[in-house]
């Protein structure tokens, strides 16, 4: 779709006879303790048939919050305050959704019933008492008026058409024992069983792996052709909207700051904060100018050899596993001096328990570790004990993934960075004052700020902190554990670029987990590909990314969403069949 | 789920095995032992003793053993005799005394278990889905005072209340004329007529206890994102409620049973001291007073084995309303 | 088909919020550590504040209960048995109706009930007793120390009664013995609760930081302990008290018993809160940092439990109070002549007497109820109030 200035929002919009629902001017407050949020304001939007829009934000944008007005799901201490929501269909009067009451049976009509409604997170979306079966033909028997045999072979085709295996048996099965992308698909069954007209998608795979993403996509997009639905989909993931959507409306702060097809809100952003946002999404897909770190050249700082956790199997007399899990199993790979090295994988591929294991938080079952440290004298750190191991992690530090949980709220920001500092005995007093200063500074926060508690920072800031808290004892190694995978993107893209600049200056070396690709792409030199807790593949990030080997990496690569829409990369991706 | 019934029973083992352990230590505590108090009486109403019918006594019932092995005497007499030991007050068996009362404090405590759940579950959902109500604070408040009076005070209150208002006799569970008397229609509504107060004052507690409890969990469980997809499929709210978090929020309710049946078997036994109730509570103050320790002992590891029971119970009556846990 | 009519609008700092009151800032609490949060979050449930307070008062009352009982607990006027409670009046009337301010009371005529030959009092109007603040009255030893003999109220004639509450079978007085019975019976829950928070802090953290088969054992412990209907073995435990210990011994032993069973909820919050800790994000960094088992024990872990067991030893300490009152009530836990409101309550056994007398339920009854209830609003209060991060 081009451009075409005549189509303007207003009147002349709502005439369009695809226009299945069209928000006017919603405002939505929440009454907090001692304030009022504006949350939404002033948004319009409508939905086509056949179309879909993408509500794009970062956290707090209240995209989240537009998508549920639309059913009058609200929180309690929330209320629409001004605006209309109208709702129409193939020979059904107009209705706007706003004036109706809570018991209303329009409402209750609509929600299911007309509009369907998919979560982010598939486990507790759905009731975990309750059969998937019978979840789903609850909404049969309420908007289709089935008897309980119609029902039931109604469940059990639209379970098959969310392509859920042996839906004839799965259908008797509590949620707990589906897997995530099969929960998500259990919950779009739900969600259509009553053929609504529009469907909600509020961030519907951000919980999932990205494989898994790009099937879920694949499914809904291919449901809502066959369909004809309207899509409202909301995410923060630009891949995603480059991939799925045909209009793109962006969300900051609770105002729609701009809006346009997807094609020209890429390639001709207005706003200066959608041009922000493309930014650090666009450069995250590029490989930086990596400075090649001459591998062969140089003794490695960390060697890794056979290193295997081998989880469970062997359990008590009654109550121990069966089985045992090999949630690392064989790993071996070299770190070199100033080198970054990308963990890659898929959630439950072992990425973050090789971190813990080569700090040995977690005891590995077997293989070795051997740290070369400055004089150049090696050491196998899986034989250290208790006092040796702490000089060993003096110089590997770890970064945590949840700028929250890894701050302790209770010390104040001087505690948090000072405390190796104090426990080492390396400073005290105004020379500890003095070195954590420093160490703010370095990381870009405020010096004077060191008497504050985290609580009063962001979790961009937060996040900083805990890097300054890494660097405090002048570290060789860093493992950042998806150091960035809590932040919105516009920050993490900040933070990569924190970290290369701390590296340059301090010439660390860093071993970066990530499920990421992109970060991954970014940041690193060489990229370990782990799957099920092997190294399925290593080498330059660059080869990983454009060229992959292996079945596995490949499938992966090409589940990447790509941010433009110009180069959609899922839909012609490589599956991966294990 | 067999599987996990026989687990949780074979979990149940060091836990009895911990509770005799403390029932005999209580038998065992009180300085001195029944020869000695006995021979203490004796002195007292002047009669000479012969020390050798002492020594007989002594070791007819074991007190010179060691403590391992007088503590197996004890328990393998129960195990595979069903002998709890001998009332030297009553001279009897412990075993003739004990069932009887053990019985009827079940009985209380079944019946009280009854009325905390019939009160606290419609009480608890109307709580929690209207928050903040007149309502809720009402029960809230009435809550907290059921909670703040001990149960023998309450037991005192009501005694007053019905003696001073209604002009009715209280304690015991039967009028005198209908205690020894053969079952029949009048000696029930006679029961029913004396049973409500100590069913009221033995679930006072436990009911202001499961309300907030109930409450606290089904406030939770309304924001979960399960209540917004059955909202967001099109059901009235009354039924949302009741179907997904209610179904939910009724574990606790149901695992309740773990806690608050020694709870209730506590309180019958305090109540039942005040309201002379024949159950085991009084038997067993007597005996205590007595120190006829092995009748006090049986009664203490009856009850502990009873609570165990009850708690069995529950985690299978909990596996059973909750897959997860069935399947783990 | 862009539709935006404000695409120059500048990039928004924050999200758009309108404060309901003026003049509150959230600066001055970036620098605030947990207390101040606490305390903030705290004062602001009235309810548990206004019970704090009380339970202060209560405290207050115990400290100085010789100074604020009228008389001494023990000393009993067989003519005034069961004499009823006196209203306190300001002022008197005399003959010619001038009023004349004069606290008193108004004192007893005895009627024998010629059919049930029972003493009854009768409030006798003409019998004025006069009253006043800070009298001398009976002597006592003022905490064991010094001798006085001032009271904060009572008859300006020793020898005249008094008895705002009523008396008890002996003719002693009842608000002299609910005085006194506070020190005992609230010192009681107070020292049972540290006892078990020692017990319960130690094993718990214990359990709960080294895992394994010290966890198994405490938790098998506390199953077992927690699995017994605790008044059929308090008195158990209570009955096995020799008879001829002195009153000290005894009060001691009981708050012991009492704590025994306290500590086992204590120990599974606590062993629950270091599991859960041990296992954060922060607690590893600290770990990382080269932090000592013992360092990270009492640096990083305990600070944050301080005011969740704060608030647990509150809610624990009305148990203590009730099991000491139902100990004594029973007549196996604490024994005359010492004076708490169990030992109080067993004067109310049976329901004739509760019906000639019935203050004597009312009084110690009421006193047990208000600081119970009092206690659960705090510890609601500090439960509610002791993690101010979460949102």
């Amino acid at each position: 779709m081009q451009p075409t200035p005549t189509s303007r929002e207003g009147a002349g919009m709502s005439e369009n006879p695809d226009t299945v629902l069209s928000v006017e001017n919603l405002s939505i407050d929440f009454h907090l303790r001692t304030s009022i949020l504006h949350a939404v304001r002033d948004v319009s939007f409508s939905l086509k048939r056949g179309k879909t829009l993408a509500l794009v934000g970062e956290s707090g944008s209240g995209k989240s919050v537009t998508a549920r007005a639309l059913l009058r799901i609200i929180d309690r201490n929330g209320a629409i305050s001004s605006g209309r929501i109208l709702l129409r269909g193939a020979g059904q009067p107009e209705i706007d959704i706003v004036p109706l009451t809570e018991r209303s049976t329009d409402l209750l009509r609509i929600r299911g019933g007309r509009i369907g409604l998919i979560f982010q997170e598939p486990m507790s979306s759905l009731s975990p008492v309750h059969t998937i079966g019978s979840q789903i033909t609850e909404a049969l028997r309420l908007h289709r008026k089935m008897d309980k045999k119609q029902a039931r072979a109604e469940t059990i085709e639209l379970l098959r058409q969310v392509e859920i295996p042996d839906p004839d048996k799965m259908l008797d099965r509590y949620t707990f024992e589906f897997s995530g992308g099969m929960r998500q698909r259990a919950m779009i069954a739900m969600a259509l069983a009553a053929d609504p007209e529009i469907l909600i998608a509020d961030e519907p795979t951000t919980a999932l792996d990205v494989t898994t993403q790009a099937e879920i996509l694949d499914l809904i997009k291919r449901l809502q052709e066959s369909r004809g639905m309207a899509m409202l989909l909301i995410t923060h993931d630009m891949g995603v909207v480059a991939e799925v959507a045909d209009e793109v409306a962006v969300m900051h702060y609770g105002r729609i700051v701009e809006r346009g097809d997807v094609d020209s809100i890429f390639h001709g952003a207005q706003h200066g904060y959608t041009k922000r946002l493309l930014a650090s999404t666009v450069k995250l897909e590029q490989s930086r100018a990596h400075e090649g770190a001459d591998a062969a050249a140089r003794q490695p700082i960390l060697s890794v050899r056979n290193l295997t956790k081998t989880f469970g199997g062997s359990g008590g007399w009654f109550g121990g596993n069966d089985y045992a899990i090999k949630a690392v199993n064989d790993v071996s790979f070299d770190l070199f001096p100033g080198e970054n090295l990308g963990i890659v994988g898929e959630s439950g591929s072992g990425k973050t328990t090789l971190g813990r294991l080569i700090l040995r938080t977690v005891e590995p079952s077997s293989g070795s570790v051997v740290y070369r440290d400055r004089a150049g004298t090696e050491t196998e750190v899986t034989a250290l004990g208790k006092r040796a191991l702490r000089g060993f992690h003096r110089d590997v530090r770890l970064v945590f993934q949840d700028p929250f949980a890894s701050l302790n709220p209770r010390m104040t920001v001087k505690q948090i960075v000072g405390d190796p500092l104090v426990v080492g005995g390396i400073a005290s007093g105004a020379e500890l004052d003095r070195r954590v200063g420093d160490l703010l500074e370095l990381v870009g926060l405020d010096p004077m700020s060191r008497e504050r508690y985290p609580h009063a920072f962001s979790g961009g800031q937060r996040q900083r902190i805990g890097i300054a808290r890494a660097l405090a004892l002048e570290p060789r190694i860093v493992i950042a554990d998806e150091a960035t995978a809590a932040l919105d993107v516009s920050i993490r893209a900040q933070i990569l670029d924190l970290l290369l600049d701390i590296q340059k200056r301090l010439g660390l070396s860093f071993v970066f987990i990530s499920h990421d690709i992109s970060v991954v792409r970014y940041f690193c030199d060489r990229v370990a590909v782990m799957h099920r807790g092997k190294v399925v593949e290593l080498g330059p990030a660059e080869q990983i990314c454009n060229d992959p080997q292996e079945p596995y990496t490949r499938s992966l690569i090409s589940a990447v969403p790509n941010p433009d829409p110009r180069h959609k990369r899922m839909m012609h991706r490589t599956r991966f069949i294990a | 789920m067999l599987r996990y019934v026989i687990k949780r029973v074979l979990y149940m083992i060091p836990t009895l095995f911990g509770i005799s352990l403390i029932a005999f230590l209580i038998i065992q505590l009180p300085p001195g032992d029944y020869v000695t108090s006995m021979v203490a009486s004796m002195q007292d109403s002047g009669r000479a003793i012969d020390p050798a019918e002492i020594a007989r006594l002594r070791t007819l019932y074991g007190f010179d053993d060691p403590f391992y092995v007088q503590y197996w005497k004890w328990m393998s007499g129960i195990l595979f005799r069903g002998d709890f030991g001998h009332s030297f007050e009553w001279n009897r068996p412990v075993a003739d005394l004990i069932w009887e009362r053990m019985g009827s404090t079940l009985g209380l405590s079944l019946a009280a278990l009854l009325f905390v759940w019939a009160v606290a579950l419609p009480i608890g959902i109307y709580s929690a889905v209207r928050r903040h109500s007149v309502g809720d604070y009402f029960f809230t408040f009435l809550g907290f005072i059921g909670l703040a009076i001990p149960n023998f005070i309450l037991a005192l209150t009501l005694m007053y209340v019905s003696y001073r208002y209604l002009g009715q006799s209280v304690g015991g569970l039967f009028s005198p004329q209908y205690v020894d008397a053969p079952w029949s229609w009048d000696k029930f509504v006679d029961l029913l007529a004396h049973v409500w107060i100590p069913i009221v004052v033995i679930g006072t507690a436990g009911t202001a206890g499961l309300i907030r409890i109930l409450r606290a969990n089904l406030s939770d469980e309304l924001n979960k994102p399960y209540v917004i997809t059955a909202k967001a499929k099109g059901l009235p709210e009354h039924k949302v409620v009741l179907k997904y978090p209610v179904r939910i929020a009724l574990n606790p309710f149901v695992s309740a049973i773990g806690w608050v049946l020694p709870e209730l078997i506590s309180g019958v036994t305090i109540t039942a001291i005040v309201l002379n109730l024949p159950t085991a509570g009084p038997l067993l103050l007597r005996a205590l007073v007595s120190q006829d320790m092995y009748l006090a002992g049986s009664f203490i590891l009856l009850m502990g084995v009873l609570t165990l029971i009850g708690m069995l119970v529950s985690d299978i009556l909990l596996a059973l309303l909750d897959p997860r846990i069935r399947y783990r | 088909m862009r539709t935006h009519a404000d695409l120059t609008s500048p990039i928004e700092t924050g999200p758009a919020i309108s404060p309901l009151k003026p003049g509150l800032t959230m600066g001055s609490l970036e620098a605030a550590g947990q207390w101040t949060l606490i305390w903030h979050k705290f004062v602001r449930n009235k309810l548990a504040v206004a019970s704090g307070i009380l339970i202060v008062i209560f405290f207050l009352i115990g400290l100085f209960a010789e100074f604020l009982a009228p008389g001494l607990p023990g000393t009993s006027r067989p003519q005034y048995t069961y004499a009823p409670p006196q209203t306190i009046g300001l002022f008197i009337e005399d003959a010619a109706g001038n009023r004349t301010f004069q606290p008193h009371v108004k004192g007893y005529s005895i009627e024998i009930d010629p059919v049930a030959l029972r003493r009854t009092f009768v409030v006798d109007d003409e019998a004025i007793v006069p009253i006043a603040f800070f009298v001398g009255g009976a002597s006592y030893r003022m905490w064991g120390l010094f001798e006085m003999d001032l009271h904060l109220i009572g008859p300006v004639n020793p020898s005249d009664p008094m008895y705002l509450l009523g008396t008890d079978r002996l003719g002693r007085d009842l608000l002299s013995r609910l005085i006194y019975g506070t020190r005992v019976s609230m010192s009681i829950g107070l020292i049972g609760v540290i006892f078990s928070l020692c017990l319960g802090v130690t094993l718990g953290s214990l359990a709960g930081f080294y895992g394994g088969w010290v966890d198994s054992a405490v938790q098998r412990t506390i199953e077992v302990i927690s699995s017994m209907p605790t008044i059929p073995l308090w008195l158990g435990l209570a009955a096995a008290i020799p008879l001829a210990w002195s009153p000290l011994q005894v009060y001691f032993v009981i708050t012991l018993i009492v704590s025994l069973f306290g500590w086992t909820g204590l120990a599974r919050e606590v062993r629950g809160r270091f599991y859960a800790l041990r296992g954060e994000d922060f607690v590893t960094a600290a770990r990382l940092d080269g932090s000592s088992e013992r360092r990270l024990i009492f640096c990083h872990i305990l600070p944050s439990l301080t005011s969740h067991i704060l608030a647990v030893v509150t809610l624990a300490v009305p148990t203590m109070i009730v099991a000491e009152t139902a100990l004594s009530f029973l007549g196996i836990g604490l024994k005359a002549p010492v004076v708490s409101w169990g030992v109080l309550l067993q004067e109310a056994q049976n329901v004739r007497t509760i019906a000639t007398a019935p203050w004597l339920l009312a009084w110690p009854a009421g006193a047990v109820i208000v600081v119970v209830l009092a206690y659960n609003f705090l510890g609601d209060g500090m439960r509610d109030a002791a993690d101010p991060y979460e949102s």
